[in-house]
C-alpha cells in the first residue's frame, strides 16, 4: 500500500510541545483541525494547571481540611480517571504528590505557589483517600483533621487533553487517521497510519539502544511511556513518597491516553510481578517493562 | 484491544465515579444534591460560544444558580451546551434559536448572562431589562457608543441591574492591590505612570474555522446578519461587529487605569494599523498613551496589544515613587509590589498586617572580616508578593458580586455607568489611530 502523506503540526502547552499527524486530505483543513484539537488541549490545561491558584486544581489545592470545592465536569472526569489508576494499581499512581514533587524538582521559574521543602512534611500531605470526591454535585473536598494536599495531574493531565483532543478531531473533523502526542511520552493513534499497517512508533530512550523492543504498532490506542532519562526525579513513589531512582523504563499499552499515561507512571513504581498479576487482571492493558538485572523490555 | 477507545474511557471514568462514591476515596459523607432554596435563581444564557462556556463553567460553581434557558442561533453550540446542562448537570433547560423566542416564552427567569458578540450587546441587554431581567452583559457593552449609551439609559429607566463583564473589578487580589495597598496604605506613594499590556502569539491569534459540516446555513448567517462564516467566528476582527484586539482584550486593564487613578482620561494617544493579517478590519496592533488628571497631579498609561508575539503575555504595572504594583489576572504573570529602597518608607510591617506576603530569604551568603564589602552577583530588587490566598476564579466573582446584587442588594462592581466610562476610554484609541490626532476628552464625554 502507497503511504498517505502526514502533515504535521505542533503546539507549545503544559510545559511541552504536543504534535498531531494527520494522515491524508488537504493541509489547510488538517491545519485547522490541528488548530481546534490544540485549542482544546489549551483550554483543559487552564482548568488542569496547579500552578494558577484561579484553576480548578489551584482551587482544590488551597482547601484547608472540611473545605470544598466546585469543579468543572472535565476536572472531575480526569480525577476520576486518575482515581481508578489509583484503586487498581493499589496507591502506586496518586494524584496528590504534588508537595513531593516540588521538594523533589526544580522549581520553574513562573510557579507561584509556596514550595513544600521537606520531604517529611510534603509526604503528609500525600493520599487520594483524603479527598472527598462527590460526582453528583461536582465537589472535591478535603476531609476533615487533614493537611492541605497539592494535587499534581503531570502524570495523567497530557493523556486526558490528548483523548480529549482526539475527540474533537473525530466529532468535529471527522477525521480517522491520526497521530497525537504531548511531549512524546504519550501517544494516541487513531486509525491505522500512513500505510493502513498501524502508526509504528520507534520506543525511544536509553532502552532503544538495547536489545529487545525497538518499535511498537498502534491501531486506535494509546503508548505512554515514563523513565528517568528526562526528568527523572519528576515520578515519585506516592507508596514510599521517594522518588524512582531504580533506573528502568515502563510502558504502558490500551485504549485511553490518560489511563496509558497515568498506568506508565505507575508501572515504574510497581514489581515486575505486581505488573503482571495487574495486566492479566485487565483485558485492555499492556504494560512493558525493564526486569531488575536485565537490559531488555518485557511485555505482558 | 477488545474495546473501543471511547468505550474503554466511559467505563474506566464510571468505575471511578463508583468508587468516589462508594467512599473508596471518601470517608466522610458527602451532602448531596442541595435542595432547592428561596434565594436560588433561575438564570439564562444568551449566546453559548467560548466565553459562553467559561461563564457558565463559573455560574455551575455558585451555589442556587439554575440554567432554565440558552439561546445560540449556531445548532452545534446550542446542542453542546444543551447536553451539558442538561445530561451532565441536570438542570431543567429549554433551547431556543432566537433571543425574541426566549423572551416570549420564558416566564420564570429571574436573569440573564450574554456573551454574544459586542454588535449585539445592546439589542440583547435591552430586550432582557425591558423583559424585567436582570442583566450580566459581556464586555465590550458595545462596539458603538450610542448603543452603549442606550443599556445605561435602559436599565435606569427599568430599574434593573446592568453588570458589565470587566472581572477585575471583583478580583480580591486586584481589590487588594488598588483599594488597600494603593488608595489606603499609599504603598506606591503618588502613582505617576501605568504599563499595561497584553501581546498573544501568532498561533494564538490565528482565525478560528470549523469543519464545513458544522458550518450555520447561508440563510441562517443572512438572517442573524453575517455575510460568511469565518467573519461569524472571527467577528472580533470586523468593524460591524467588534472592536479589534484593543477593546477585547485592552479594555480589561485600561479599565483598570481608570480604577487606580481615581479618574476618567483626558486624552489618548494612539498607533497601530492592519499590518500584519491583511483580510482584517481591525488593527491587529494598537500601542497608546493616556493621560489623567487627579488630585495629584498629571499621570500617564502605556498601554499595548500586539497579536503577532506574545512577548510578556498580559499583566498591569503601576509606578509609584516608592515602588511599583506588578499585577496580572494569572498571578503567575504579575502578583508582586517591588519596593525602590532609595525611596521608600519600610514595608514589613505590611507582612505583618497580612498586607504583602514575606519575601523569600535569600540563600545565606558567606561574609568576610576585615573588609569594607563582599564583591556579589547582584541582586534584584526585592519583590513582596500579594497574599496568594485572594486568588479566585477570575469570572465567578464577578458572577457572584451580580447574583448578590439580586439576592441581597450588594453594590455591583461594574455597573453600566462604569462600563460606560471605560468604553468611552476604549473605543477612543481605535478613533485615535484612524485619525492619527490625539482625542481630548471632556468630563461630558464619560456620562451617558
Amino acid at each position: 500500500m502507497n503511504a498517505e502523506t502526514i502533515h504535521r503540526f505542533s503546539h507549545e502547552a503544559m510545559h511541552t510541545e504536543f504534535e498531531v499527524y494527520v494522515c491524508g486530505g488537504m493541509r489547510e483543513d488538517a491545519h485547522q483541525a490541528a488548530l481546534a484539537a490544540f485549542r482544546e488541549v489549551d483550554r483543559l490545561e487552564a482548568a488542569l494547571t496547579r500552578f494558577d491558584p484561579c484553576s480548578d486544581i489551584g482551587q482544590i489545592n488551597a482547601l484547608r481540611a472540611g473545605e470544598k470545592v466546585v469543579i468543572s465536569a472535565d476536572v472531575m472526569d480526569c480525577l476520576l480517571m486518575a482515581l481508578w489508576v489509583h484503586e487498581v494499581t493499589s496507591g502506586a499512581f496518586d494524584v496528590t504528590v504534588g508537595s513531593l514533587v516540588d521538594c523533589f524538582v526544580e522549581q520553574a521559574e513562573e510557579r507561584v505557589l509556596p514550595v513544600e521543602s521537606d520531604p517529611v512534611a510534603a509526604a503528609k500531605r500525600v493520599g487520594m483517600e483524603r479527598l472527598v470526591i462527590d460526582v453528583e454535585t461536582f465537589t472535591v473536598g478535603l476531609r476533615s483533621g487533614t493537611d492541605c494536599t497539592a494535587i499534581d495531574l503531570g502524570g495523567i493531565g497530557k493523556g486526558f487533553a490528548l483523548d480529549r483532543a482526539a475527540r474533537v478531531l473525530e466529532d468535529e473533523w471527522e477525521l480517522d487517521n491520526v497521530l497525537l502526542h504531548g511531549g512524546a511520552s504519550t501517544i494516541l493513534a487513531i486509525g491505522d497510519g500512513e500505510t493502513g499497517e498501524g502508526w509504528s512508533i520507534g520506543v525511544g530512550s536509553q532502552w532503544e539502544k538495547l536489545p529487545g523492543e525497538e518499535r511498537v504498532v498502534l491501531h486506535d490506542e494509546a503508548f505512554s511511556q515514563s523513565g528517568p532519562d528526562e526528568q527523572g526525579e519528576h515520578i515519585i513513589d506516592p507508596r514510599t513518597c521517594r522518588p524512582d531512582r531504580k533506573e528502568q523504563g515502563a510502558w504502558a499499552r490500551c485504549p485511553s491516553a490518560a489511563i496509558a499515561d497515568a498506568l506508565s507512571t505507575a508501572f515504574i513504581n510497581m514489581k515486575p510481578d505486581e505488573i503482571m498479576a495487574f495486566c492479566s487482571s485487565q483485558d485492555n492493558v499492556c504494560a512493558g517493562f525493564v526486569p531488575p538485572g536485565r537490559t531488555t523490555v518485557e511485555w505482558v | 484491544m477488545t474495546m473501543s477507545r471511547r468505550d474503554f474511557v466511559r467505563s474506566v471514568t464510571a468505575a471511578g465515579a463508583s468508587m468516589a462514591m462508594a467512599g473508596r476515596a471518601t470517608t466522610a459523607s458527602a451532602e448531596g444534591v442541595r435542595k432547592p432554596a428561596a434565594d436560588d435563581l433561575n438564570i439564562a444564557l444568551i449566546g453559548a460560544g467560548l466565553e459562553g462556556q467559561v461563564l457558565v463553567d463559573s455560574c455551575l460553581k455558585i451555589p442556587g444558580i439554575r440554567f432554565k434557558a440558552i439561546c445560540d442561533i449556531w445548532p452545534y453550540k446550542r446542542d453542546a451546551m444543551f447536553n451539558r446542562l442538561t445530561r451532565t448537570h441536570k438542570h431543567d433547560v429549554t433551547a431556543y434559536e432566537d433571543y425574541r423566542e426566549l423572551l416570549a416564552q420564558e416566564e420564570d427567569v429571574d436573569a440573564v448572562v450574554i456573551a454574544t458578540p459586542d454588535w449585539l450587546h445592546a439589542e440583547h441587554t435591552n430586550a432582557c431589562l425591558e423583559n424585567g431581567w436582570h442583566v450580566y452583559c459581556e464586555k465590550e457593552m458595545s462596539n458603538s457608543l450610542e448603543k452603549a449609551k442606550s443599556m445605561v439609559h435602559t436599565a435606569k429607566k427599568t430599574g434593573k441591574l446592568l453588570q458589565i463583564g470587566h472581572q477585575r473589578r471583583s478580583n480580591p487580589r486586584y481589590q487588594h492591590g488598588v483599594d488597600r495597598l494603593i488608595h489606603e496604605l499609599k504603598l506606591l506613594g503618588r502613582v505617576t505612570h501605568a504599563n499595561a499590556q497584553w501581546n498573544r502569539s501568532k498561533s494564538a491569534a490565528t482565525d478560528i474555522c470549523v469543519n464545513q459540516r458544522i458550518f450555520l446555513s447561508p440563510e441562517s448567517l443572512t438572517k442573524y446578519g453575517y455575510d460568511t462564516m469565518s467573519r461569524f467566528l472571527n467577528w472580533r476582527w470586523y468593524k460591524k461587529f467588534g472592536g479589534g484586539p484593543i477593546v477585547d482584550l485592552g479594555s480589561h486593564q485600561i479599565d483598570i487605569f481608570a480604577w487606580v487613578f481615581g479618574c476618567n482620561p483626558k486624552s489618548v494617544i494612539a498607533s497601530g494599523g492592519v499590518d500584519f493579517y491583511k483580510h482584517h478590519e481591525w488593527y491587529d496592533n494598537v500601542l497608546c498613551i493616556f493621560e489623567y488628571e487627579n488630585e495629584e497631579g498629571t499621570a500617564r498609561a502605556f498601554y499595548e496589544t500586539l497579536t503577532t508575539s506574545g512577548h510578556g503575555g498580559f499583566s498591569e504595572a503601576f509606578m509609584g515613587e516608592y515602588g511599583t504594583l506588578l499585577i496580572s489576572e494569572v498571578p503567575g504573570q504579575g502578583n508582586s509590589a517591588g519596593r525602590q529602597p532609595a525611596d521608600a518608607p519600610e514595608w514589613d510591617k505590611y507582612i505583618k498586617t497580612g498586607d504583602l506576603m514575606p519575601i523569600k530569604a535569600p540563600p545565606k551568603k558567606v561574609v568576610t572580616k576585615n573588609v569594607l564589602m563582599d564583591s556579589r552577583v547582584s541582586p534584584g530588587l526585592p519583590k513582596w508578593p500579594l497574599p496568594i490566598e485572594l486568588a479566585k476564579p477570575v469570572h465567578q466573582l464577578h458572577l457572584e458580586n451580580f447574583f448578590n446584587a439580586i439576592r441581597f442588594g450588594e453594590p455591583l462592581n461594574c455597573p453600566a455607568e462604569v462600563g460606560y466610562e471605560t468604553a468611552v476610554a476604549v473605543l477612543a484609541c481605535n478613533d485615535a489611530v484612524a485619525t492619527n490626532r490625539r482625542i481630548e476628552f471632556k468630563e461630558t464625554d464619560f456620562i451617558a
